[in-house]
């Protein structure tokens, strides 16, 4: 790789946003260059520097006069949208959908998929609103995280060090899925909390990944060694992915 | 259809990015008082439209809606007389002169006595380049964000941020900002 091309995506490599391919070659050049290693450096000190400026927060009030407005919205105008299917409508085409599983012989196994999915949210969302009392072990260190875990379950959720990779370790807390306890355990990447969800599975065979998006979450499931694992954060579907592909690649 | 988890849902998802939202609009916008109105306003027009709501995630779209309404009062406010374009005499060098000048000449060398002169430098950015330096450094998007927020592609996304930072590191080192050596 030369100079040239370098400055047309030492950007890019600034921000994590190359394909590994390239970012190791970019690493390795920088490693042995000296002219592009130090316009590497200028542009983090650059970026540090606009870190550095105050970020212009909502005001208290401006927040509070957005939640008084949205009290007053009719809720009858979303259902108004043309899109928008009226009830009986819904009734009809779940009915059908309810057959065509049948029909298939999905309906044992849709429904709950389902609910299940929108359980994890559930709990996903909840944590992110009150996240000083539902993460319980507040922790970047996975030997403080793993152990408390003991005695509190009745299995062994596996616990990563990422930080590396980008994804920090924030704390886990025992929580509930589809009414049997689960071990929750929470990364950050770039602001964003991902959570991981792990419990007992029902089925002791391993199931693939099985990777979704709903209302702008990413979702990830999979069962491997008798556990049921589930992904979910707003980070786009790409991150995730890269999430649980370290989560799942063996221990080095 | 009144869903009481709806709005519940909405504070969770949208809301808990008021910050973000204030944040670029501010920057966008460039007047305290335009941003709050602006960030108002797209706040109830996102929750109508929650339902419809698409993007990488609910971050993006949310900064979608918020930056489209702060072109629109851009708009309006270049209809009514008032220039998009940044007034160096009124803001930049008053502020370049207050911060001082006795840096290093060799390097950027940004400490925090540079940071006034920073602010004036990125504000006065053309706003194509300020807005995606706010979304990346500030706000944290990825290039897909970020692409989905401003509605370029993301190999477009890439060269503004490239040539954004060329510009602010150029304006940083501009004679008149500091010592000559």
């Amino acid at each position: 790789m030369n100079c040239d091309h370098v400055h047309k995506v030492l950007d890019a490599y600034l921000d994590g946003e190359l394909d590994e391919a390239t970012d190791a070659q970019l690493a390795q050049h920088l490693a042995s260059c000296p002219g592009c290693a130090d316009l590497l450096a200028e542009r983090k000190e650059l970026r540090a520097a606009i870190r550095q400026l105050p970020r212009h927060a909502a005001p208290a009030s401006l927040r509070r006069s957005i939640l008084r407005e949205l009290g007053t919205v009719d809720p009858a105008f979303a259902a108004k949208r043309p899109r928008a299917v009226a009830w009986w409508q819904a009734g009809v085409l779940a009915g059908i959908a309810a057959s065509l599983a049948f029909a298939l012989g999905l309906w044992a196994a849709a429904p709950r998929e389902v609910d299940l999915r929108e359980q994890v949210i559930a709990r996903h969302v909840a944590s992110l609103a009150k996240p000083e009392r539902l993460v319980t072990v507040a922790s970047l260190d996975r030997h403080v995280v793993k152990p408390w875990f003991a005695g509190k379950l009745d299995f062994a959720p596996p616990v990563r060090d990422l930080s590396e990779h980008g994804f920090t370790l924030v704390g886990g807390r025992v929580d509930e899925l589809a009414g049997t306890n689960a071990a929750a355990i929470v990364y950050r990447i770039r602001k964003h909390d991902i959570t991981l969800f792990v419990s007992r599975a029902g089925d002791l065979k391993n199931a693939p990944e099985v990777a979704t998006t709903l209302r702008g979450f990413s979702l990830v499931t999979w069962r491997s060694g008798g556990l049921e694992f589930a992904a979910i954060s707003d980070v786009e579907p790409r991150e995730l992915q890269r999430f649980c592909d370290l989560l799942r690649a063996p221990d080095p | 259809m009144d869903d009481p988890s709806r709005r519940e849902r909405f504070e969770t998802t949208i809301l808990v990015h008021l910050d973000a939202a204030h944040n670029l609009a501010r920057w966008v916008l460039r007047d305290d008082a335009a941003a709050e109105d602006v960030v108002q306003d797209a706040s109830v027009r996102a929750f109508r439209f929650f339902d419809d709501m698409l993007g990488p995630t609910p971050k993006a779209w949310f900064m979608a809606i918020v930056r489209r309404a702060c072109l629109d009062w851009l708009g309006r406010a270049r209809r009514r007389g008032i220039e998009e374009s940044y007034d160096d005499a009124k803001h930049g060098v008053a502020v370049l002169d207050a911060a001082g000048a006795a840096e290093s000449p060799e390097s950027l060398a940004i400490r925090s006595a540079d940071i006034r002169q920073l602010h004036a430098c990125l504000e006065a950015l053309p706003r194509e380049f300020r807005e995606v330096l706010i979304l990346r450094e500030m706000e944290e998007l990825s290039y897909r964000e970020i692409s989905a927020v401003v509605g370029i592609p993301i190999g477009t996304v890439m060269s503004r941020l490239a040539r954004g930072r060329d510009q602010l590191a150029q304006r940083m080192r501009a004679p008149g900002t500091r010592k000559k050596s």
